[in-house]
């Protein structure tokens, strides 16, 4: 079929090309000792790139049965379409099988969730629910257009759980995330020891004076804030000035400790991705080298455009992550001294404006004193803004911990930084 | 899908001892007009065709869902899925009702309105918006259109087809003075189809340049426990977030709500009484009929402060064993559907304005506000603050830069001390684990006595 809409194509003096996405995901969840749900996902899409009289159209479809019909949509947008910049199909040829991925036995899994909740209820007798869930997802991607065709193929696993707790009539949660090639039980068991101990110091948690504290920011937050800011960083964003950083390519916007890079063909995160939607081959770059906007991400469009290389992030952004720094979690916590840990944020969709810049974001954490944690921290509200709390760090943690796909973080001690409460 | 091959397809799935089996089929048509930097940048055009097929037993749930070429294939997903599930058989031969077709309620199909038109409406709003300010760097306007076409049958009988018109209409505009940024924003949607283009949009795009330049050089607000008033429409987000999905039978069925087993119970202000109501003709949120084919309606959730109804579906409404209440939604044929909210809205009072400001020593007025999120379990809150003012001595103040807003759920539901009499909408779309689904949320402007705000120190 793609091959008939692409000759179709051709004889309306059409170039056009099918980015086929093909998903099968199983999940599987379960609250306490009950099955919630288990899904089956399979579904194709095909994202359509055609140039037709120097515009570019674009179809995102499930059907391709009727070419005739996405042919004549591709005519008729065209005629409205004032963007004329120039771009062109993929012209890269590239097949590669990733690495090895295993058959997932998902009624085993179900079986391991339910001993794990037996034995986290059984071991604190506070917990009120243990909602968890595993999902395993293979996505095989191809491009074809008359010349060229591309094809990969990656697989992915999360673990997710919130584990919800009471005491003395006061309820918490906690939440854990994990991405992963495979299950991985001890993983899951350290990751929930680690939420259960959150868990338990938010029972005693208070709010702190509004301030401003130097702050010990974990890589959770600091992954959901970057990632957040990632659609920031394209040349388009930048061109249509709705990016807090256009008009910075260039220029020193983070402190020198900052090195911000993406690496989708990185071999030691979880997945690698090698071309994007548009078949740019990827490569390993830095995003800010030293605190300085190196590389702005791109697509053909502003590739050919700006006469630079295509980066390989039509579409996509995969493996963006901090340079980690020398000191472990631990020795941040001791070096802060005095200060304010933040290990979880919510409400980044609207709490950070990705177009000036400014953060606002309910916080959870830990108040330290002399180097060591003393109380947990709720109700408190980290008020920054992302030039301010990249050019006010300290120092750079070595926790590298990935995250999904698409990004992986440390932690940064941070100095100045005004956390709001209601004390 | 014809009816015999739904029903066929019903009989195999339920052949696996399931007490409920549910085809969806969905086909969808969108295309959005992006106007950007005064050029139709692009048009982006999204189908989808598919079919989700629901298994029950008790509360478990087996879900699969599939875009496909060839029939077969919804045979062999509906095998993989069967798999997953034996015991005795309960129901068999069922038999579906003849099948209830609803029309899309639209003043004006799509293609009444031709893509000229709608191409001459973006380049006029582009040459207005930017003629009433020089500091205005960037104007990006957004048009969605949708019409999603669904089918529903399942074990209890149902076979209906609803299709649904939605449309959304989107201004983002910049402002840049030397180093200073801001960005305002305006919307405005429906259940609607062409028609989305004659609505009077005067007052909002003066407010949209107001509220921009305003903030352009907003100070930093202070950030304490303060009084706080919420402006008209998108300020319902406060109850969306705060209560809104703590009565999700999702949340409320398992324990997993702050506001679980306590129906009866006062949990708000007497002046609190909200409503759920996906039946209003033409809001963002309205459909006919929901997603397992029960008709929407107007459900009162809390009424002068008391707890009165949860938001209900077919599986979570097995442990809580009341009525329907028409709320089981889904983003597309991927997903199984929960009890979701439509249109949900705060009843208005009879409060003034000026008495709310005039009662405030110091406290916060957002005018507009943004998303927020929730914690269902312990009733933790947040929502953003897009255009505030603070109010001193009885008088709205110096503009402040936007501040999250957080506070617990029951705590904030007693502080709501004063509802005005205008009650207006705001559009918006929601996410949970049945995916993002379009909500209305409505309230006229109201003052709550105390909400954490974010901000920096007096002493700054």
């Amino acid at each position: 079929m793609i091959t008939n809409l692409i000759n179709l194509a051709k004889e309306k003096d059409i170039d056009l090309e099918v980015c086929t996405f093909s998903e099968n995901d199983y999940s599987v969840e379960t609250l306490n000792d009950e099955l919630i749900k288990f899904n089956i996902t399979k579904q194709n899409e095909y994202t359509i790139k055609a140039l037709y009289n120097d515009k570019v159209i674009s179809i995102v479809t499930e059907k391709i049965d009727n070419p005739e019909e996405i042919i004549n949509k591709i005519i008729n947008n065209a005629k409205l379409i004032d963007n004329d910049n120039k771009n062109r199909l993929c012209e890269n040829d590239f097949e590669v099988e990733s690495r090895e991925y295993k058959e997932i036995d998902f009624n085993n899994i179900k079986e391991e969730l339910f001993k794990l909740n037996k034995e986290y209820h059984d071991k604190y007798p506070f917990i009120i629910n243990i909602d968890m869930g595993v999902d395993y997802d293979v996505i095989e991607r191809t491009i074809d257009n008359d010349k060229h065709h591309m094809k990969d193929k990656y697989a992915s696993l999360y673990m997710f759980a919130s584990i919800s707790g009471k005491k003395n009539d006061v309820v918490k949660s906690q939440v854990v995330s994990i991405y992963d090639k495979e299950f991985n039980l001890n993983r899951v068991k350290d990751e929930f020891d680690k939420a259960i101990k959150k868990l338990e110091d938010l029972f005693n948690a208070t709010s702190i004076k509004t301030d401003k504290y130097k702050v010990l920011i974990d890589n959770y937050v600091i992954n959901k804030i970057i990632y957040t800011f990632a659609n920031s960083f394209y040349e388009k964003s930048l061109d249509m000035k709705v990016s807090p950083f256009a008009g910075k390519l260039g220029e020193k916007i983070f402190s020198d400790k900052i090195t911000i890079m993406e690496e989708p063909v990185n071999e030691k995160f979880v997945v690698n991705k090698h071309f994007d939607q548009e078949g740019s081959l990827t490569y390993n770059k830095e995003i800010i080298k030293d605190g300085i906007f190196k590389t702005a991400f791109n697509t053909l469009e502003y590739a050919i455009k700006n006469n630079t290389k295509p980066t390989g992030n039509a579409n996509m952004i995969c493996n963006l992550n901090i340079k980690p720094g020398n000191l472990s979690y631990d020795e941040l916590v001791k070096s802060m001294d005095n200060g304010v840990i933040i290990n979880n944020v919510e409400g980044l969709h609207a709490g950070i404006n990705t177009s000036t810049g400014d953060i606002s974001l309910q916080s959870t954490g830990y108040l330290v004193e002399k180097g060591k944690i003393v109380k947990a921290l709720d109700m408190i509200i980290l008020q920054t803004n992302i030039f301010e709390l990249l050019s006010n760090v300290i120092e750079v943690g070595n926790d590298f911990k990935e995250f999904s796909m698409n990004c992986a973080a440390v932690s940064l001690l941070i100095s100045d930084i005004t956390i709001s409460g209601n004390l | 899908m014809n009816k015999e091959y739904c029903e066929n397809l019903l009989n195999k799935l339920l052949s696996t001892g399931a007490d409920y089996a549910e085809i969806y089929e969905e086909s969808c048509d969108s295309r959005t007009f992006s106007y950007l930097d005064s050029k139709l940048d692009r048009i982006n055009e999204y189908h989808a065709n598919g079919v989700g097929l629901r298994i029950a037993k008790g509360t478990e749930v087996y879900y699969a869902s599939i875009n496909y070429d060839d029939i077969s294939e919804v045979e062999k997903l509906a095998d993989e899925l069967i798999k997953n599930i034996s015991s005795k058989v309960i129901y068999k031969d069922i038999k579906l009702d003849n099948l209830e077709t609803i029309d899309a309620k639209w003043d004006k199909p799509f293609d009444s309105c031709s893509d000229d038109i709608v191409k001459n409406y973006m380049v006029n709003l582009d040459k207005e918006i930017r003629s009433r300010d020089k500091r205005i760097t960037q104007v990006g306007l957004t048009l969605s259109e949708r019409l999603k076409n669904i089918t529903v049958s399942n074990s209890k009988g149902v076979y209906k087809k609803e299709i649904r018109p939605n449309s959304r209409f989107y201004i983002n505009v910049m402002f840049k003075d030397n180093d200073l940024l801001s960005k305002s924003t305006y919307n405005w949607g429906g259940s609607i189809g062409a028609e989305i283009l004659d609505k009077d949009i005067s007052a909002g795009i003066d407010n949209l340049i107001k509220y921009g330049t305003d903030k352009l050089y907003a100070k930093n607000c202070i950030g304490k426990n303060m009084p706080v008033i919420l402006g008209p429409g998108f300020g319902a987000v406060i109850f969306h977030e705060a209560c809104g999905h703590a009565m999700e039978a999702a949340a409320t069925a398992n324990n997993q709500s702050v506001l679980s087993g306590k129906i009866g119970e006062k949990i708000a202000s007497d002046k609190v009484t909200i409503i759920d109501d996906g039946s209003i003709e033409k809001l963002w949120g309205t459909t006919v009929i929901d997603d397992e084919g029960e008709k929407t309606r107007k459900n009162i959730l809390i009424e002068d402060g008391v707890l009165k109804n949860y938001l209900n579906d077919e599986i979570n409404n097995r442990k809580l064993k009341m009525d329907l209440t028409g709320s089981s939604r889904r983003e597309s044929y991927r997903f199984a559907p929960v009890s979701r909210m439509n249109n949900t809205y705060l009843k208005p009072g009879n409060d003034k304005i000026e008495d709310m400001i005039k009662s405030i020593d110091f406290g916060l007025y957002a005018v507009e506000l943004g998303g927020g999120s929730v914690d269902p379990e312990t009733g933790e809150f947040n929502f953003a603050c897009d255009t505030a003012y603070m109010i001193r001595d009885g008088k709205i103040a110096e503009c402040v830069k936007g501040a999250t807003l957080i506070g617990n759920t029951l705590e904030i539901l007693s502080n709501v001390e004063m509802v005005g009499s205008n009650l207006e909408y705001g559009v918006g779309n929601c996410g949970a684990s049945s995916g993002w689904v379009p909500v209305t949320i409505g309230q006229p402007t109201i003052k709550v006595s105390s909400i954490l705000v974010g901000g920096v120190s007096d002493d700054n």
